[in-house]
């Protein structure tokens, strides 16, 4: 909790708002493997495709 | 809103526009292959002309930018690919040339507009501190990055064959956002910063930045990351439908159609991850760079930016290894598999694109535009040069170029990296002729005063 009052006094308000917009770019990415991933076992009986 | 706050979403929503026009041709192939009957080849041609003008329009666009500041540059880049965008809407034959030899001109240079790149990473070098330029610039290159991405899963959706009426809209669009970029931009974030970057970009700067060491090996590992990624994204459909055709076959895939959806399918894993976990990437450095974290022996570590050089060897390694992976996978045939390594293989690229410009404006603080217009721009001759390799005849099979480009090219330009970061005393002052030789007697050096550091 220290390291993070830290990081945030370190870096200014704009940064946690910067990692909040890096974790959400991350979360699409992973869901777009996901979707791959599902087409790849699954394929046209995956309905989506 | 803070202004870097401001600079950085303006700068950031120019790339990823710029992007958008970037790819919009490549997304519409189909479509204007049929429109204008084009062979397989010219299909081909026209898709690898987008990365023709890259190296040596970015080298420009670099230096431009520290000379006439990052808002100007980036306006009138925007500004003339957007207007050319309109026009390639009504593509016409002129005087010798066809209808469609005049869209394929006008459409390579509104493909420059990828160039703008480098004029970004100067523009946010300018505004944000070093302790968080790793961030800064990963926000700003990952989402202007994932253009080419959105453009190719929306635009055929959302205009289907009308490719005409896509490029009109993306050029009214563009032509907006450099208005607005010319308006609203501020070169940095104050005046000596600005002026520090237009008094170093004469021609001995440039000459300084380009025989440095340490700018080639940044510029071989871009090269490994980035130039990667762009041949990966031309490649990939193309290697899923023939490298696994039984298997996708299997899955009930079987019109030309439908494999060249699935396949596109399986290849956005890597575009999507490349693009999307680079600002992560930057945020790896700076947490590096926070913890001090040096792990490499060989490596320097009395750098200021000793601790990102490390974040980006460990990127490197990363890549390759997923290079190896990615082959042997292949040759088993086993398609899941393939894709999740893929899925690796994107974030270990984007850990090595977001890794490098994380360095390169601490490197070179006050020559930020042509550093990075060098090492942003010559290293996307490996979009050209990697997919060659990958197809060549010369290799048992369609999987094995991965290990070969790994092992063959990849190692051998790691080894120089290492080497080019051992100096413990300034890396900067190794190089082809001495910093004295570039910058002049009264610039001694890059440290002197008004120099870097």
């Amino acid at each position: 909790m220290a390291e993070a009052d830290a990081s945030a006094s370190e870096y200014g308000d704009w940064y946690k708002y910067g990692r909040a917009v890096l974790y959400i770019e991350m979360l699409i990415a992973i869901l777009v493997t996901v979707f791959s991933l599902w087409l790849a076992f699954n394929g046209q009986t995956a309905g989506i495709a | 809103m803070t202004n870097k706050i401001e600079q950085l979403i303006i700068a950031t929503v120019a790339f990823f526009w710029a992007f958008l026009m970037w790819f919009s041709t490549a997304a519409f192939s189909p479509s204007i292959g049929e429109f204008y009957g084009l062979s397989t080849g010219q299909l081909g041609l026209l898709a690898s002309s987008a990365i023709w003008l890259a190296p040596p329009g970015r080298v420009i666009a670099g230096w431009a930018s520290d000379r006439l500041g990052a808002h100007n540059v980036f306006a009138i880049i925007l500004g003339y690919s957007g207007l050319v965008s309109i026009a390639s809407a009504y593509a016409s034959g002129f005087w010798f040339l066809s209808d469609f030899q005049v869209l394929f001109i006008q459409r390579m240079i509104v493909a420059s507009a990828g160039i703008s790149f480098v004029v970004g990473i100067q523009h946010v070098a300018q505004w944000f501190e070093e302790n968080e330029m790793g961030t800064a610039e990963g926000l700003y290159a990952g989402t202007g990055n994932v253009g080419a991405g959105v453009g190719a899963l929306l635009l055929p959706r959302i205009y289907g064959t009308g490719f005409s009426e896509a490029f009109l809209h993306l050029g009214i669009v563009g032509v907006f956002i450099a208005v607005v970029y010319k308006v609203r931009g501020k070169p940095a974030k104050d005046l000596e910063t600005a002026e520090t970057a237009k008094a170093n970009s004469g021609f001995g700067d440039t000459m300084f930045v380009w025989t440095r060491w340490a700018a080639i090996a940044l510029m071989f590992a871009y090269m490994m990351s980035f130039g990667l990624e762009i041949a990966m994204n031309a490649w990939l459909p193309g290697y899923y439908a023939d490298g696994f055709p039984d298997q996708i076959a299997g899955l009930g895939f079987e019109s030309t159609a439908a494999i060249q959806t699935a396949a596109g399918t399986f290849a956005a894993v890597q575009s999507f991850n490349a693009s999307l976990f680079r600002p992560f990437s930057g945020y790896m450095s700076d947490l590096w760079q926070r913890k001090n974290w040096t792990p490499y022996p060989y490596l320097s570590t009395t750098q200021d930016y000793s601790p990102r050089v490390h974040w980006l060897m460990t990127a490197l390694i990363l890549i390759t290894l997923t290079m190896i992976a990615l082959t042997v996978i292949g040759v088993a045939g086993l398609l899941p598999a393939s894709v999740l390594v893929l899925a690796f293989f994107g974030i270990t690229v984007s850990f090595g694109t977001g890794g490098v410009f994380a360095i390169v404006p601490n490197m070179f603080p006050d020559r930020p535009g042509t550093a990075s217009g060098f090492i942003g721009g010559i290293s996307t001759s490996g979009g050209i040069v990697f997919p060659l390799i990958f197809a060549s005849g010369a290799l048992p099979n369609i999987h094995y170029g991965y290990a070969v480009v790994g092992v063959g090219i990849f190692i051998p330009l790691m080894l120089f990296f290492a080497w080019a970061m051992k100096h413990e005393d300034d890396p900067r002052e190794h190089g082809l002729g001495s910093s004295e030789r570039w910058l002049g007697g009264d610039d001694a050096g890059p440290a002197a005063a008004g120099g870097d550091d």
